[in-house]
């Protein structure tokens, strides 16, 4: 198998969303002496890519692209401890909440979801988490990114009293929102970085922050 | 001035006939955080009594000089319906009740396990509270009011959501059949709510149920179907209940739901929604349909409502009237359920442009 066949086939894996055969090929590709930042950029990535190409124009849905972060999560696993021994952990972290008055997750988890499996470093702080803690924990873990999402207008409340109190502390994690409960013009209102329609374009926005080296 | 509810009824049975009333109707979705701002009594204080909520909803929907008279319970059976199962199944602790917002089910915690949803208990809805509280407020506003009230349900994804949580979108791939006996739970449910209804208010004469299954960024539209869809058809089947269908979500797959249901010999009365934004999209949905009624229809509360200024909500509510006003079947009716942050003179403003520009015939109040 040629180089380009390898990552052509992870590629082609993860869109199949077949688990067993990625974790397969990405050992099988370790194994030929392949190094993990390559498998991910030159297969597992293009194949999440044209899985989120797909969901964008509504051939695949949320229960795919929820399992293709679960695909994902399981390539990471085995490739993670070459990535230790080649120096290439540096994952940006990733702060997640549903914010005070609000005790949905579904959106929260699912864009944790897709996070992890694109190699983010989570924390999950979980629901109706209040802005003190918010601000805590980002300050304890240097979060870089501080995701929040909301479906009930109180959480949107709180996200805004959290983005306030991150700016009086002078926490530089950039805040993108989502959910059924916010919009681009409550996006603007709280004073937030960035708005995710869904969770695609939440993590879209976040991997052009860091390309853009705005993390 | 006292609100007047027999012209309100007349206004809104004229527009369900397809006749000219004499101004476009004005509903709104309030639930408890709306409730509670109006009456100043926090969520539980409201929901001591049947007495107490139908004077609550009462005052607010006059308040707020709407034609339709709802519960401030929320229209639609999500937060309480997830409390009854909870307490059915020995996790009432995890319903999260708040002073003055909509008290909310922890998600995915009823239906966490394979075991959790074998071993469901359907709750009695006669007996669990609140819903003798509800059914029974129901009927104190019908006999003072004379409005009728319609059944709500929420076949099924909402509920399934709120059971399951996250954790129901995976299984849509990995383990349908598990999914498909939740869904037959919810179910089992709701008809037992659906007999609660009919000993307590007595026949109901429409279904409102909500939808959310059937968006294009949540489901694709086979799944909503196997998931959804089936079991409000088979509902309104067995009732002979026509449908009238809520449906909030970004994307809704109208004309596929629509055009399906009614292959099914299910009667679809009207449409509530918000989504697409584009008007275009309801006139030519009209055309499409002229026997189906619309109660929407672009008007976002988490847009204009929320973020806009009361001359922005008037400008967007004329839009819509005098649109699809002339057009017949119409109610004017900002979705979903208005947020808390919502400017009250944002909501007046709703009431005010329907007296501007609502007015039949539209082209001589333009």
């Amino acid at each position: 198998m040629t180089r380009e066949q390898v990552f052509t086939q992870l590629e082609e894996m993860v869109l199949a969303l077949d688990q067993e055969g990625v974790e397969k090929a990405t050992q099988e590709a370790l194994n030929k002496g392949f190094q993990a930042q390559e498998i991910i950029s030159n297969g597992l990535a293009k194949g999440m890519q044209a899985i989120g190409g797909k969901f964008e124009c509504g051939e695949i849905f949320l229960p795919e692209l929820m399992m293709s972060g679960e695909v994902m999560k399981a390539a990471l696993k085995i490739l993670r401890p070459h990535m230790v021994k080649s120096g290439t952990t540096a994952a940006h972290k990733i702060l997640l909440a549903t914010p005070r008055g609000d005790i949905h997750d579904i959106g929260k988890n699912i864009l944790g979801g897709l996070l992890e499996g694109n190699g983010f470093e989570i924390h999950d702080l979980g629901i109706d988490v209040p802005p003190e803690e918010i601000a805590n924990k980002a300050r304890e873990v240097n979060a870089e990114v501080i995701a929040l999402s909301a479906l009930v207008s109180s959480g949107v409340s709180s996200m805004a009293e959290a983005i306030i109190l991150l700016k009086e502390r002078d926490i530089p994690a950039k805040v993108i929102i989502g959910g059924a409960a916010c919009s681009i013009e409550a996006a603007k209102a709280v004073g937030a970085d960035g708005y995710g329609k869904d969770a695609w374009q939440g993590l879209q926005t976040i991997e052009e922050w860091v390309k853009g080296g705005n993390l | 001035m006292k609100h007047d509810w027999k012209a309100s009824m007349e206004r809104v049975n004229a527009s369900y006939a397809g006749e000219t009333p004499d101004k476009v109707p004005c509903m709104l979705w309030l639930d408890e955080n709306a409730g509670s701002r109006i009456s100043g009594l926090s969520i539980r204080e409201i929901l001591k009594s049947s007495k107490k909520l139908a004077q609550v909803s009462l005052d607010v929907f006059e308040y707020l000089g709407m034609d339709n008279l709802w519960l401030v319970t929320g229209p639609y059976l999500g937060p309480y319906e997830g409390f009854a199962v909870a307490q059915a199944n020995g996790k009432g602790d995890q319903f999260v009740w708040k002073d003055h917002y909509t008290p909310h089910l922890r998600e995915g915690v009823v239906c966490k396990t394979e075991k959790d949803i074998e071993n469901f208990q359907i709750p009695e809805h006669t007996k669990v509270q609140p819903w003798p509280t509800i059914l029974e407020a129901l009927v104190i506003n019908r006999e003072k009011t004379g409005m009728q009230p319609a059944l709500n349900l929420s076949l099924t994804w909402s509920n399934v959501q709120m059971l399951r949580g996250s954790q129901a979108y995976l299984d849509i791939r990995r383990n349908p059949d598990l999914l498909l006996t939740l869904c037959e739970k919810i179910y089992a449910s709701q008809w037992n709510y659906y007999e609660a209804y009919r000993k307590i208010v007595g026949e109901p004469s429409i279904v409102l149920n909500a939808q959310y299954g059937f968006n294009a960024h949540m489901l694709s539209f086979e799944d909503a179907w196997k998931f959804e869809g089936q079991f409000i058809a088979r509902f309104c089947k067995k009732t002979g209940l026509p449908l009238y269908i809520h449906n909030c979500g970004f994307k809704p797959y109208w004309f596929e739901t629509i055009d399906r249901l009614r292959q099914e010999g299910v009667v679809v009365f009207g449409v509530n929604g918000s989504h697409p934004q584009d008007l275009d999209f309801w006139v030519n949905f009209r055309k499409k349909y002229p026997d189906i009624h619309i109660m929407g229809a672009a008007i976002s509360v988490n847009s204009e409502m929320e973020h806009g200024t009361p001359a922005d909500v008037i400008e967007r509510v004329k839009q819509n009237i005098l649109k699809l006003a002339p057009l017949k079947r119409f109610i004017i009716c900002p979705l979903c359920c208005l947020p808390w942050r919502v400017p009250m003179n944002n909501i007046r403003a709703i009431s005010e442009a329907v007296e501007l520009y609502g007015k039949y015939p539209i082209a001589a109040a333009q």
